[in-house]
C-alpha cells in the first residue's frame, strides 16, 4: 500500500506543480484564455479574408527561391559536415589527439549549437551584409554544431577492434581514422548529415526572414507590404517541399542503415 | 551441374543469380548502399561549390573590421550594463522560459489523448491512420509559419505566440507520443483486456507506466526546442516582451555590451536544458 500511496502522492504533485506553472505563467504573460478561445472563431475568419484565394502570381520567382533554398541548406549542411567530422574527431574519446584541444572544441560547438539560429542571424547582421552570404554562415554554424556532437558520439560508440586492430599492425593516426573508423562510422555519418539537411530545411523560413537568402527573405517581404495571400502560396510551397525532404531522407537513410 | 548450382544457391542465399549469354554469371542485385553513400556525398559537394560559386552575392566592401572589432571588445562588457538593464532583461528571460514550458505543457495535455487515437495498437487502425496523416501535414508547416497565420487574428502579442507555438508542439507530439505507446508490450495490455479491465484502466495501468520515461524525455526534448523558437519568434514576428525582441533593439540602437548579456542568458538556459536533457536520456538507456 506505501508504493501505491507514494505514487499518487508523486502524480498529485506534478499535477499541481503544473497547473501553477499554467496559472503563472499565464499571469505572468498576461495570456487571457477566455479571449483566445472567443476570438478563435474570429482569429479564423480574419485568416480566411486575408490569405485566401492563394495567389500563385510570382510562383516562378517563388520557385527560384525555393531552389535557392534547397541549395543553401546543403550547403550550409556540407560545410557543417567536413567542419563537423574533424571536430568530432577531435573530440572523440577513442581518437582525441589531447585534452586541451578537446575542451576548446567542445565549448565552440557548444555555443554554435546553443544559440538559436535567430540570434547568430542577428549578431552576424552587424557585421556581413545582408543576403545569401549570411544566410550560408548562420546554416553553417547551426549544422556545425549540431553534426559535432552527433558525429563524436556516433564515433564513440563504433566497435574499438578495427581501431585495436590497425593499433597493433602499426598503423597510423591517420590511416586508423581513415581505414577503421570512417568506413565503419559511414552509414551513421551520411544518416546524420541527412538529418542536419532537413533540419536547415525546416529553419530555412527564419534564417531567411532574419538574414536574407531564400523563400524566408521573400515571405519577409510579404509580410511587410501585407500582400498575404503571396505569402500564403509562399507557405504551401515550402511545406511541400519539407515534405518531399523528409520523405526522400527517410527511403535514403532506410537504404543506407539497412 | 545441377549439385553446383543448388551449393551455388544456397551459399548465396536470397541474392539471385544470372547466367549472361557469354557463360558468365552475374548477380542480379547490387548492393546499392555504396553508391547512395557516394552520390550523397557528391550531391553535397556540387551544392556547396555552386552555392558558394553561383548563387552568393559576397559584398566584402561592407565588412567593416572597424566595427566587428568594437563588437567584439564590447560584447563581453557586462560591467557596462546599468544594474535595472540587467533586471528587465532578466524578466524578459524569465517570460521566454515561461513561453516555452507553457506551450510544451499544454501541447502536451491536447497530444495524449490524440497520441492514444494515433496508436495503432489502441485505437482503430482507420482511426490512427486518420490522425497520421493530419498530423503529419501539420508538421510540415514549421512553427514560425503557425506563429505569422495567427497574426492575422490575434494581433502581436504573447496569445499569438502561444496559439501558434503550441499548433506546431501538438503536432509533434502525437507523432512522437504515439510511437512510444505503439513500443508497449502488446502481452500487457493483453493481460489485462483479458483480466476485463475498462479502456481507461488499460491505459492508465499498462499503457501510461511503460511509456512514461520516452513521454518524459520528448517532453524535455520539446521544452528545449520550444525555448529556442520562443527566442526566435520575438525577432522574426515582433512578439514584445521576450529576450529576442529586447536583443534585436540592442542590436538596432548599437547597444552591443546589453546585447551580449542577452545572448550570454539564452546561451546559459540553453546549455542547462541541453545537460538536463543528456541526463534523462542517459538514465534512460540504464
Amino acid at each position: 500500500m506505501k508504493y501505491f500511496r507514494k505514487k499518487r502522492l508523486g502524480t498529485a504533485l506534478t499535477v499541481n506543480f503544473c497547473i501553477f506553472l499554467f496559472i503563472y505563467g499565464s499571469k505572468s504573460l498576461e495570456v487571457s484564455w477566455v479571449e483566445v478561445f472567443k476570438r478563435f472563431a474570429n482569429a479564423a475568419d480574419r485568416f480566411i479574408i486575408d490569405y485566401l484565394p492563394v495567389d500563385f502570381s510570382e510562383f516562378s520567382r517563388q520557385s527560384e527561391q525555393l531552389i535557392n533554398t534547397v541549395f543553401l541548406s546543403i550547403a550550409g549542411s556540407a560545410t557543417g559536415v567536413i567542419l563537423g567530422l574533424l571536430s568530432a574527431l577531435m573530440i572523440s574519446v577513442k581518437t582525441s589527439p589531447n585534452r586541451f584541444v578537446k575542451t576548446i572544441i567542445r565549448t565552440t560547438a557548444s555555443i554554435c549549437r546553443n544559440i538559436p539560429e535567430g540570434i547568430w542571424a542577428i549578431i552576424l547582421l552587424l557585421c556581413f551584409w545582408f543576403g545569401n552570404f549570411l544566410a550560408y554562415l548562420v546554416m553553417s554554424i547551426i549544422s556545425y554544431g549540431f553534426l559535432t556532437r552527433v558525429f563524436a558520439d556516433t564515433i564513440d560508440e563504433t566497435n574499438s577492434d578495427a581501431i585495436e586492430a590497425l593499433e597493433a599492425t602499426g598503423a597510423g593516426y591517420w590511416q586508423i581514422i581513415i581505414h577503421g573508423v570512417l568506413p565503419e562510422t559511414m552509414p551513421a555519418l551520411i544518416s546524420w548529415s541527412l538529418y542536419s539537411i532537413e533540419n536547415n530545411i525546416r529553419s530555412a523560413t527564419i534564417v531567411g526572414m532574419l538574414a536574407g537568402g531564400g523563400i524566408g527573405y521573400l515571405m519577409n517581404i510579404y509580410k511587410g507590404f501585407a500582400q498575404f495571400p503571396l505569402m500564403m502560396s509562399a507557405i504551401l510551397m515550402v511545406t511541400i517541399l519539407i515534405i518531399i525532404t523528409d520523405r526522400v531522407s527517410t527511403v535514403i537513410r532506410r537504404r543506407i542503415m539497412s | 551441374m545441377n549439385t553446383y548450382s543448388e551449393s551455388l544457391q544456397l551459399n548465396v542465399g536470397e541474392i539471385k543469380i544470372k547466367k549472361t549469354k557469354l557463360g558468365r554469371y552475374k548477380l542480379k542485385k547490387r548492393d546499392s548502399k555504396d553508391k547512395l553513400v557516394m552520390v550523397v556525398i557528391a550531391a553535397m559537394f556540387f551544392s556547396l561549390i555552386y552555392y558558394l560559386g553561383f548563387e552568393v552575392d559576397y559584398k566584402w566592401d561592407m565588412f567593416s573590421p572597424h566595427i566587428a572589432k568594437k563588437i567584439v571588445m564590447d560584447f563581453f562588457r557586462f560591467d557596462l550594463v546599468p544594474a535595472d538593464e540587467k533586471l528587465g532583461m532578466l524578466s524578459r528571460l524569465t517570460n521566454t522560459v515561461l513561453l516555452g514550458l507553457l506551450t510544451t505543457l499544454l501541447g502536451a495535455a491536447v497530444s495524449f489523448p490524440l497520441g492514444l487515437l494515433a496508436a495503432n495498437n489502441i485505437s482503430s487502425n482507420k482511426i490512427s491512420t486518420f490522425v497520421n496523416a493530419i498530423v503529419s501535414f501539420l508538421r510540415a508547416v514549421p512553427t514560425i509559419v503557425w506563429v505569422l497565420i495567427f497574426v492575422a487574428g490575434y494581433g502581436l502579442s504573447a496569445t499569438t505566440a502561444i496559439v501558434g507555438m503550441t499548433f506546431h508542439t501538438i503536432a509533434f507530439f502525437v507523432k512522437s507520443f504515439s510511437e512510444s505507446f505503439e513500443e508497449v508490450d502488446p502481452g500487457a495490455i493483453e493481460a489485462l483486456k483479458a483480466s476485463g479491465a475498462s479502456m481507461p484502466q488499460i491505459i492508465f495501468g499498462a499503457i501510461v507506466p511503460s511509456a512514461y520515461t520516452k513521454l518524459i524525455s520528448w517532453i524535455a526534448m520539446r521544452t528545449e526546442i520550444n525555448f529556442a523558437v520562443a527566442v526566435v519568434i520575438g525577432p522574426a514576428v515582433g512578439v514584445p516582451g521576450t529576450i529576442g525582441t529586447a536583443i534585436n533593439v540592442y542590436s538596432g540602437h548599437a547597444n552591443y555590451s546589453a546585447m551580449g548579456f542577452g545572448v550570454m542568458c539564452v546561451f546559459l538556459i540553453a546549455l542547462a536544458f541541453e545537460l538536463i536533457i543528456t541526463r534523462i536520456k542517459q538514465t534512460q538507456i540504464i
